[in-house]
């Protein structure tokens, strides 16, 4: 192992466990986006994600920033945690596996309307492509430029910049002028 | 609307999208990927360990099933009435028989 660090090394010798404290929030919502919005699902993503980074299955090469690294590692660890998703689906594992429901908690009128229009952007970023919901996301929640969400997505700079393009496209022409405040 | 207008707007509907997303706390989610809690990890693991299972029962099934049974060992499901012998009469093989020739031209 020649310039790459040990996770596990550089969590003795650096502050890495609260820089991910720090990230943890942005972490989560980005979880949150590579599970289109399931919260179960983003959950079980995310400490899969650290608990690579303890065991040293996700190493820190030291050239991206940290939150670069991390998201990149939650991104494919949401991947894998899809695939494993499909498989278990196509095993009939769902028949034995019983999700809970989200409770509805009565709303008052304010609050229901604004969670329904909460739901149609989020039904609306569900249905765009994978790779675009994540460069929207990258590039307007997580604030990072299209070089670095490129980076975390493991694609060249070009196809992200035609992912942006294409999903800021689609979701604005989903959502009309109605969600405009 | 302009870009920077699309931009604005964007940015307040990925803000809107996430203002109930409420992340678990850092330190429960932490812990749990330090002991190795990965979820349902367990059942995964078991995926294979049940394959390899049904695998060796077939194999071992495949070496105890005996020689079939002949089809003359069935027994028969034809069902024959208790008073069917009063229509068997004397001599009644020859008129359920067809006669054959053999080689001597006389009658078996």
């Amino acid at each position: 192992m020649t310039n790459r660090v040990r996770a596990w090394d550089f969590l003795k010798h650096s502050a890495l466990e609260e820089e991910l404290e720090q990230l943890h929030p942005a972490s989560f919502a980005w979880a949150m986006a590579c599970c289109r919005w399931s919260r179960p699902d983003a959950e079980e993503v995310l400490q899969a994600a650290y608990f690579k980074v303890l065991n040293a299955q996700a190493l820190y090469g030291g050239r991206a920033t940290v939150r670069t690294w991390l998201f990149g590692v939650i991104r494919n660890t949401a991947a894998d945690h899809r695939r494993r998703r499909l498989l278990e689906a196509v095993l009939v594992h769902r028949w034995f596996v019983r999700r809970e429901a989200p409770a509805i908690a009565p709303a008052a009128d304010e609050l229901l309307a604004r969670e329904q229009r909460r739901t149609r952007i989020v039904d609306a970023l569900r249905r765009l492509a994978r790779r675009q919901r994540e460069v929207l996301e990258l590039v307007f929640y997580q604030g990072m430029t299209i070089e670095q969400s490129a980076e975390v997505m493991g694609v060249s700079i070009g196809s992200a910049r035609v992912h942006y393009d294409r999903g800021k496209r689609r979701i604005l022409e989903r959502l009309g002028e109605e969600e405009i405040e | 609307m302009n870009d920077q207008d699309q931009e604005k707007r964007l940015r307040a509907l990925l803000d809107e999208a996430h203002r109930a997303d409420r992340p678990p706390a850092f330190r429960r989610t932490w812990e749990a990927a330090r002991v190795g809690n990965r979820p349902r990890r367990a059942l995964w693991m078991a995926v294979p360990a049940l394959a390899a299972v049904a695998l060796l029962l077939v194999w071992t099934a495949r070496f105890q099933v005996g020689p079939t049974r002949p089809s003359e060992q069935i027994p028969s499901l034809e069902w024959n009435g208790p008073l069917d012998f009063l229509l068997q009469t004397p001599g009644s093989e020859l008129l359920n028989t067809v006669p054959t020739f053999n080689a001597a031209r006389s009658l078996p």
